[in-house]
């Protein structure tokens, strides 16, 4: 099985949210729902002061509590891409996910009284596109595919930064490249 | 303090409560050899059953739809939230054949156990439901012990207060009431000890822990004040002057039901302080 996932260029990405509002625009989500956030860290002095930015949504984990714990079945890891998809119909909104992702890529939606999260676009990515967030990023500081391929591409990234929760939780299919003041 | 969370609060101590009572009343029910009681325990698993149901009605009114609530059970293979609805459902379902069968002999013996442990089972899966979560605070044995400790004093509370109240023309009750009443008293005392080891463990704990201790210990800390006075002063006191007017001879049915209402209203109060300071792990 091949893995999908996101790569994340720290040291490119400036804030601007712009994945965040592709996203939200592509899923339609309400106010105060957004399937990918960009966080903010900043800190040190005058004349030394550092920020960086961290885009995260659901990380199609290798070990995914949400799917794990779901008590219908609705939350599934697809075979043909270890993409971790939701079935909102068969959804009954325990919200238990949302208590099961260290990342708060799950969502409990008021509108539909379901949960909803990132599926990495699967509608888009069929049909040979990329996921709405890494094709708005200005900086191409994101970017999708065979995680695998991505490490090679990019053999300096990690999985863990100052920030993120620990990647043995869940084994996240996410990897960064960090600045300096995000390294652990 | 959101309506779902007040479901789960209802949920979780109401169903543990009426397990506890269960488990006690059938076990006393299986060592008593007086007939007169019989009657008393009958009506009290009625009672049970009511308080079982109501625990469960409230559960749904935590999902965002209740309709589809019967397919929590589909996941039983990897999923303690599938298991702990299973079991408590399951408990349920065997108290109400128990209270339908009672002149049943043999069957209704077998329905017992299995009630037994359908409801020891309930209690395990959520305590472990609450484990497989990214919350530390829920996570190891405090949660066990929490969730064991409210079926084991509100098991005893209930049923001491079903004992009086059924018993009232029972004049053999106050032997087996007496008994409760003092397990009562020894019950929170190892809770009293149990509670500080918990804090301590939160204390030497990841980040995480130490702001559930720090919620604890600050922004909650008038609810905990709160909970362990209800629990203490309105449960423990009265139940302390109850057992010894019994040895006396006397019995103060009234203390017994007032000492129940405060260990409630302070295990409630308890589990609205375990959902409201659990922290969980996350960005940032």
């Amino acid at each position: 099985m091949a893995q999908k996932g996101f790569y994340f260029d720290m040291t490119a990405c400036v804030g601007c949210k712009t994945c965040q509002i592709a996203c939200k625009d592509k899923n339609d989500n309400p106010i105060g729902v957004n399937f990918r956030l960009v966080h903010t860290f900043e800190g040190g002095h005058f004349p030394k002061p550092w920020i960086y930015f961290l885009s995260v949504a659901c990380n199609h984990c290798e070990n995914p509590k949400c799917v794990q714990n779901c008590p219908t079945g609705a939350t599934t890891k697809r075979a043909e891409d270890g993409l971790v998809v939701i079935d909102q119909d068969a959804c009954i909104g325990c919200q238990y996910c949302v208590w099961s992702c260290p990342y708060g890529a799950r969502h409990f939606i008021e509108e539909k009284n379901v949960v909803g999260k990132c599926n990495g676009c699967v509608d888009l990515t069929a049909e040979g596109g990329m996921p709405a967030c890494v094709d708005a990023c200005v900086m191409r500081a994101l970017e999708f595919g065979d995680i695998e391929e991505l490490k090679a591409k990019h053999p300096g990234a990690v999985q863990v930064c100052a920030g993120l929760p620990g990647a043995e939780l869940t084994g996240p299919s996410l990897l960064v490249s960090p600045k300096a003041e995000a390294r652990k | 303090m959101e309506l779902k969370e007040l479901a789960l609060i209802l949920f979780t101590v109401l169903s543990q409560a009426a397990i506890g009572a269960y488990l006690l009343l059938a076990w006393l029910r299986l060592m008593g050899k007086d007939a007169a009681m019989d009657g008393v325990y009958r009506k009290s698993l009625v009672v049970l059953l009511g308080v079982s149901g109501v625990g469960l009605l409230a559960s749904l009114f935590h999902l965002g739809r209740p309709l589809l609530a019967v397919t929590a059970l589909k996941h039983l293979s990897t999923s303690w939230l599938s298991r702990e609805i299973f079991f408590s459902g399951g408990f349920f379902v065997l108290l109400l054949a128990v209270v339908l069968l009672e002149k049943a002999g043999m069957i209704r013996k077998v329905l017992c156990a299995l009630g037994a442990l359908s409801g020891v089972l309930a209690i395990i899966s959520m305590s472990a439901s609450y484990g497989a979560t990214i919350y530390p605070a829920w996570q190891g044995w405090g949660t066990y012990a929490a969730f064991i400790g409210t079926a084991v004093l509100l098991g005893l509370g209930l049923v001491a207060g079903l004992i009086a109240w059924f018993g009232r023309a029972v004049e053999t009750k106050g032997a087996a009431l007496q008994r409760l009443v003092g397990a009562t008293v020894v019950a929170l005392g190892v809770g009293l000890v149990a509670y500080p080891i918990y804090l301590a463990t939160l204390g030497a704990g990841g980040m995480e822990a130490q702001a559930t201790l720090k919620l604890l210990g600050g922004e909650f800390a008038w609810v905990l004040a709160l909970r362990w006075a209800f629990t203490l002063v309105g449960g423990l006191v009265p139940l302390v002057i109850t057992w010894r007017r019994m040895a006396a001879g006397k019995i103060s049915t009234g203390l017994v039901y007032g000492a129940f209402c405060f260990l409630l209203a302070g295990e409630l109060a308890g589990r609205y302080l375990f959902y409201a300071t659990g922290v969980p792990i996350s960005i940032g």
